[in-house]
């Protein structure tokens, strides 16, 4: 059995639908979610964390336009059985849109190139680790 | 009023007086008096204090009922037991609730004086394969139940000529009938109807069991959850066990109208069966603890986890004297009690009122029906 723990800092800037959704994604690169397995449905997640049930949604179905998860009628949300799509073109034209500034930022305040790559490789292999004693 | 008839509903009694008396360590270690303390917390010498002293004056109060209900006893009869032994208890319940109202207003005073207990993130753990194990037995189990109240219908309404002409509808602890009505099928009828009602009152129960949120603690995810599926299944099974036996006593009940079977003898299997229910009840509490927080860990509990000092899920806003829990931002509808053992409901959800409502007015329709 699965066993993956989202926490949400309820108190935290950032929108509870995107930090819902980046553990969800953090949980898939760390083979704690499988492909295929059923996540809650947005009422029973909604109840269980105590928040609107349009949070829990919105994150679902940003999840799902990504390609991370499918929704149907029936089994309700799941892991993409076929797998996350892969990275194309216009994924790694993003990511490095995405990762300019924060280099920017971190390059302004003397962090340096072989300091930040090391966090990379840190965050990186730690989400490798979570998943190996189960897969 | 027969001196062994009173030794036995205070026997029954017993085992409330003692469920309520130690109920500060029978919740979570999380919760303290209805506030919410980190884990660590639990063995501030302040907090102990006041567990010791809860503990005290719960039980003065409690030895102060049994010698009201025994002078009472001695002075009256099996009619003033069966109105005196319902309104004791009633009296004891809500009169523990004044002794527990101070104590929750100094546990808040002294959390408050410990800004080192609060971190400046609120932080709330759920685990996404929660619902995928299986937290209560089968409400299928309650169509034994079903079957057992519409046999009796269909007995009654075949048996209908030898029923009585007055219907009780009141008996005494000994099973001596108090009040009757004269016999329409409408009367006849009463009996069997409550049985159902009762069967979807626990098939209720039994849902709730399995919705109620999920709590997690978040110095130990993984065994809080184990230990709380087994609470959940536990009083799930204990709840389809006595809701089929009460249905079948009442079966009973209606049974010894029609063919001669003791009506003393149902009485007193009555009162076994409510005593055993109380001491199962008692027996569960203390060994499960609300939550599953006095079962044993299956790995150790780990105190010294790096946040056991800090609260994570602080929601005592939404916890009105630490006892009624509203929220109009959680879908929840159930939720475990703060102080006591098991669930209460989010009275800042519509269905919560909605399904008061409806749990009271059916039986009072039913009865105004009837009469």
């Amino acid at each position: 059995m699965t066993d993956m723990l989202i926490q949400l800092d309820m108190e935290s800037k950032e929108p509870l639908y995107t930090q819902l959704r980046n553990q969800i994604v953090e949980g898939i690169a760390s083979y704690q979610l499988k492909p295929g397995d059923a996540l809650p449905s947005v009422r029973t997640l909604a109840q269980d964390i105590g928040i609107n049930l349009h949070t829990v949604n919105k994150a679902y179905k940003q999840l799902e336009q990504e390609g991370f998860l499918i929704i149907q009628r029936q089994k309700g949300a799941l892991i993409h059985p076929g797998g996350v799509p892969k990275a194309d073109d216009r994924y790694l034209h993003e990511l490095t849109n995405v990762l300019k500034p924060i280099i920017a930022e971190a390059k302004c305040r003397g962090i340096a190139y072989e300091q930040f790559t090391t966090i990379c490789q840190e965050i990186y292999l730690s989400l490798h680790k979570k998943g190996d004693n189960t897969s | 009023m027969k001196l062994t008839l009173s030794l036995t509903l205070l026997l029954t009694m017993i085992p409330i007086f003692i469920a309520i008396v130690c109920m500060p360590f029978w919740t979570r270690k999380t919760v303290s008096f209805g506030v919410t303390i980190p884990r660590n917390a639990y063995d501030h010498p302040e907090i102990k204090k006041m567990r010791k002293s809860y503990v005290l004056i719960s039980s003065i109060f409690a030895l102060f009922v049994t010698v009201a209900f025994l002078v009472a006893s001695f002075i009256g009869d099996e009619l003033t037991a069966g109105i005196l032994y319902p309104m004791l208890i009633i009296l004891y319940i809500v009169g523990n609730a004044f002794i527990y109202l101070p104590f929750f207003q100094k546990m808040r005073e002294l959390k408050e004086a410990q800004p080192e207990w609060h971190t400046k993130s609120n932080i709330i753990t759920v685990d996404t394969s929660f619902r995928k194990n299986k937290l209560t037995y089968s409400n299928k189990w309650f169509i034994l139940a079903f079957t057992i109240s519409f046999i009796t219908i269909v007995v009654t309404l075949i048996g209908y000529d030898y029923l009585p002409n007055d219907i009780p509808t009141r008996y005494d602890f000994n099973g001596d009938i108090l009040e009757t009505v004269p016999k329409t099928y409408r009367s006849a009828l009463l009996l069997p109807i409550l049985q159902i009602y009762m069967t979807l009152l626990f098939l209720f129960i039994n849902t709730v069991i399995k919705n109620a949120k999920q709590q997690v603690e978040h110095t130990e995810p993984e065994t809080s959850l184990q230990r709380n599926i087994t609470f959940r299944k536990r009083w799930s099974l204990f709840t389809i066990i006595n809701g089929t036996g009460l249905i079948v006593l009442l079966t009973l009940l209606q049974l010894a109208l029609m063919i001669p079977i003791n009506q003393q003898l149902v009485a007193m299997m009555l009162i076994i069966f409510i005593t055993i229910v109380i001491i199962w009840a008692l027996f569960l509490s203390f060994t499960t603890g609300q939550g599953g927080s006095r079962l044993k860990n299956t790995t150790s509990g780990n105190l010294s986890h790096k946040d056991g000092h800090v609260i994570h899920r602080d929601d005592d806003k939404h916890w009105k004297w630490g006892i009624f829990y509203v929220n109009r931002n959680d879908p929840s509808i159930f939720i475990e009690k703060r102080f006591g053992i098991g669930w209460t409901n989010n009275w800042g959800h519509p269905a919560s009122w909605i399904i008061f409502l409806i749990i009271i007015l059916v039986p009072i329709i039913l009865i105004l029906v009837i009469k």
